[in-house]
């Protein structure tokens, strides 16, 4: 037996337990249910491949088995924190209301929280709530559909229950939307292909797209400029800027001056 | 094995492991793959722009067409073994783009 095929054996036996711990959540809704539902008849179903097929080859394991393994524990990661004793409400109930005007449908979504310790711990978790790749897997290999998605937001415990306190949360969810829609990646490709056509040489679009993203200078000034596609330090920088100067004002519209309140 | 620790990345292993299971005689798999082909085929013919390729592969659909754009603009529907694994060989490439 090959050492990652023992590996996925180990990592078998960890889903199980989690998904026999997790049997015990209540949620305060159904889709959660039915979630964690589809969760152990995925596993169940991963289960029966692993065994049905003994000599699996690393690249048939990676492909498959291990990441719907990852994606089970990802899952229970975020439902156990998000169970009817500990999932924070009022902030929920907020952050729902303000994705019902950037999704339709909205409700195919399932926002969670994972409560960290850290102060400044707010963050957004994409990888449950974008990518349709793994849920076309999923269906694809074992037919099983999840008709939800989770939106994972980290957010700290000493916040859980203020949510006037925790208006930064508005900017995390400004990545979710941006993130479905690819909305800064277009834009982003957009402006490299206009600087690299020439478009924008003599257009003082430029020097206000200079003052806004540093990040981009050397990129505009390179000769030959680089390919768009190559991911360089500089591009990368310039996307990584934009998608936090575009979530600052996703937030803005639901938080005005309150974030500088909080900081009085 | 290479992981995924970005988002960029985790597109293109997710289509790099659709076209190895394509390869691998799992043909319900090229219903996953086609509409990443077919919209870097659009892309790169320039029938379709940045804004009205999907969002789901975008990073792939983008990345394929500007690789090899003259492969895509002449590509037929039916795709060939051979086609299915130059495209991988692209796809496996592209990890010495992302992480340049």
């Amino acid at each position: 037996m090959s050492y990652t095929k023992e590996l996925l054996l180990v990592q078998l036996a960890h889903a199980k337990q989690a998904i026999d711990r997790a049997r015990n959540n209540r949620y305060s809704d159904t889709p959660k249910q039915r979630y964690q539902e589809r969760l152990v008849l995925l596993f169940e179903r991963v289960e029966a491949f692993v065994m049905a097929n003994p000599a699996l080859e690393d690249t048939v394991i990676y492909d498959g088995p291990k990441n719907h393994l990852d994606f089970i524990f990802k899952s229970l990661e975020f439902l156990d924190s998000s169970t009817l004793n500990q999932i924070p409400y009022e902030i929920v109930a907020c952050l729902t209301h303000a994705m019902k005007d950037s999704l339709d449908p909205y409700d195919n979504f399932i926002i969670v929280t994972s409560l960290v310790n850290d102060v400044a711990g707010f963050s957004y978790d994409r990888w449950l709530a974008i990518d349709d790749d793994l849920y076309n897997d999923i269906n694809t290999k074992y037919g099983i559909v999840f008709e939800h998605r989770l939106v994972q937001i980290n957010l700290p415990r000493t916040f859980a229950r203020d949510y006037f306190a925790t208006v930064v949360l508005y900017h995390e969810l400004g990545h979710f939307i941006d993130a479905k829609y690819s909305l800064i990646s277009r834009a982003h490709y957009f402006i490299l292909y206009l600087i690299n056509e020439g478009t924008y040489y003599n257009d003082p679009q430029l020097a206000e797209i200079k003052s806004f993203l540093p990040g981009l200078t050397s990129y505009i000034d390179a000769s030959p400029k680089p390919e768009i596609i190559k991911a360089n330090s500089e591009n990368q920088m310039s996307l990584r800027h934009l998608k936090e100067y575009f979530c600052d004002l996703f937030a803005a519209q639901y938080v005005d001056n309150t974030s500088n309140q909080l900081l009085i | 094995m290479l992981y995924s620790h970005s988002h960029q990345e985790q597109s293109f292993d997710y289509f790099a492991s659709f076209l190895r299971n394509v390869l691998r005689g799992e043909n319900q798999y090229k219903a996953l793959v086609q509409p990443v082909i077919d919209d870097a085929k659009l892309l790169a013919r320039q029938e379709k722009d940045v804004f009205k390729i999907a969002n789901q592969g975008f990073d792939v659909i983008v990345y394929l067409a500007q690789k090899d754009p003259e492969f895509f603009t002449g590509l037929n529907r039916d795709l060939s073994e051979k086609d299915y694994q130059y495209i991988l060989d692209l796809i496996t490439t592209q990890r010495e783009v992302i992480s340049a």
